[in-house]
């Protein structure tokens, strides 16, 4: 469970990435931010497991030796 | 042949006029010139015209094909690019005020192998700030061709509207999560987003690099097929370009579709469209049927999150793209390009890793899908141009990029092509994926449909 999305809260996650961003912009942010989180829990709520691997293309996965040109 | 009518010509039929010496590549150039004059103040799709380069690289081309000096179906032909793409010595704005007067040393790879076809560079293109989903006030929009009131969509905006206009014959532009095929949807162009790797993105400024797609706009899709000919293949310079094989893209235009199985994404034609574009995209699946496919209706339960994956996995990517620009520029973004960079700022590492392992779920859906159709189709987009763009993380900009968005995150090709027009009398487009690498299917596929409904007969009125 995640906690609240404050204007405070912007401003200490800004600030641990290095940004200052003001106060009426963490204000903004705020609300921006909780809807995306919202969101990005719908993913959570997938239960991606351990073995479900991050997607990273090869550029030669569909390519076979003999096939491979350049 | 009137000036308009020599704007709208295919490339086929103006390399073979141009052998013929029936038109010359200077005539056609300054042709397409005058008409970026008479009609780019109402458009906009224009940030920098090359008027004088152009006729110069013109007079070049003329003089080589007077000498028969055979330079590929490309030669003498008068392009644009999105202005994304590095080319040297020529402004490249990205959209941003940021980089009003940046002019690059280098050539994007794509770029450079179109100029070394024996192209004519027009211009370099309007599109939203950066490629991020926000027009900057100081570029304005790019408005649609078919009724100028409203957008061209985006972010390769004024690629899709300059050839839609008959403003050149064809534009590259980029695609994270739509940006070809949505604007190329809204103006009645073809837009082709090729397989991750098919094309260099070398010079090419990133916007996200898991999810970034070089790929052609064009009036048809033997044109498109022509300039993805020309671009596609390995590039020492980009690690992430395939060395498979390159097929020839416009000899297989004309073979079998009869028997090729299409698999019609019901939760892409379920919900969420304006009135006539499910219809326009229902006749174009019957036409797909007549010309002897056979169609089924797939389902894919993932698609559900596919909308928070695709920001997941832009926004942290853009941002770490732009920390230095957003430190020192802050100020010059557009507000919404701004607030979106910022918002990448805040999200948690681990949000942005569940959305790249997802990308592996939705692959896998993909390919077992795959396995039983050739492939899949939808609407590109829910609706006809709207007045404005949608910002991106938002409600509507989750709608319009449904679509598009899921072959960025699997890296599969998708091509749209026009299928009619909606309640508004503007464009609809049709969406034709396929599995990886192949983007000879896909343009087979949506050449078949193409020249059986004849939408590319269709121009804008703007003259």
């Amino acid at each position: 469970m995640r906690g609240p999305v404050t204007s405070d809260v912007v401003k200490d996650m800004a600030r641990l990435a290095g940004f200052d961003f003001g106060e009426k912009r963490c204000e903004h942010l705020a609300g921006e931010l909780a809807w995306l989180l919202g969101e990005a829990d719908r993913i959570d709520e997938l239960g991606l497991s351990a073995e479900e691997a991050v997607l990273t293309f090869d550029p030669e996965r569909y390519v076979s030796d003999s096939e491979k040109v350049g | 042949m009137d000036e308009r009518e020599i704007c709208f010509l295919d490339i086929g039929t103006l390399g073979r006029l141009y052998r013929r010496g029936e038109l010359s590549p200077v005539d056609v150039t300054e042709a397409t010139l005058n008409r970026i004059s008479h009609l780019d103040d109402e458009l906009n799709a224009f940030i920098t015209v090359l008027r004088d380069s152009a006729v110069e690289q013109a007079r070049r081309a003329e003089t080589e094909l007077q000498q028969g000096v055979e330079g590929g179906p490309l030669h003498g032909v008068p392009l644009s690019l999105k202005d994304l793409f590095d080319t040297a010595g020529v402004r490249t704005t990205a959209g941003s005020p940021i980089w009003r007067d940046r002019v690059p040393d280098g050539t994007a790879t794509a770029a450079g192998r179109l100029m070394d076809a024996g192209c004519i560079l027009l211009g370099k293109c309007n599109m939203l700030e950066f490629a991020y989903g926000i027009v900057h006030p100081d570029y304005g929009q790019c408005n649609n061709p078919w009724d100028i009131r409203r957008t061209s969509g985006g972010s390769s905006s004024g690629s899709a509207a300059s050839v839609s206009a008959g403003m050149g014959w064809g534009s590259l532009g980029t695609d994270t999560g739509g940006s070809i095929r949505i604007p190329a949807s809204y103006c009645g162009a073809v837009g082709f987003k090729p397989s991750y790797g098919r094309v260099s993105r070398h010079g090419v400024y990133p916007l996200s690099w898991s999810l970034d797609h070089v790929g052609p706009i064009a009036r048809t899709v033997e044109d498109v097929a022509i300039l993805l000919q020309t671009i596609a293949g390995v590039d020492p310079k980009d690690p992430t370009t395939s060395r498979s094989p390159i097929p020839d893209y416009r000899a297989s235009l004309r073979g079998d579709v009869s028997g090729l199985k299409l698999g019609v994404l019901v939760e892409h034609l379920d919900d969420g469209l304006a009135p006539g574009v499910g219809e326009a995209v229902e006749e174009a699946i019957a036409e797909l049927e007549r010309a002897g496919m056979s169609t089924q209706p797939v389902h894919m339960a993932s698609l559900k999150e596919a909308d928070p994956a695709l920001l997941l996995a832009l926004m942290p990517e853009a941002t770490a793209i732009h920390e230095d620009l957003l430190r020192e520029h802050a100020s010059d973004y557009a507000e919404g390009t701004r607030s979106q960079l910022e918002l990448g700022a805040l999200i948690p590492a681990v949000d942005y890793v569940r959305s790249q392992q997802f990308r592996s779920r939705l692959l896998r859906e993909f390919l077992e899908v795959l396995e039983d159709v050739d492939l899949l189709v939808s609407p590109t987009a829910p609706w006809e141009a709207p007045l404005e763009d949608p910002e991106v993380a938002a409600g509507e900009g989750f709608e319009e990029a449904r679509r598009t968005g899921p072959y960025n995150l699997t890296g599969l090709p998708a091509i749209t092509v026009p299928c009619g027009f909606g309640k508004d009398g503007l464009p609809v487009g049709l969406q034709i994926a396929a599995g990886p690498m192949e983007d000879e299917l896909v343009l087979r596929a949506a050449y078949a449909y193409e020249q059986r409904a004849g939408w590319y007969r269709h121009h804008p009125t703007l003259d």
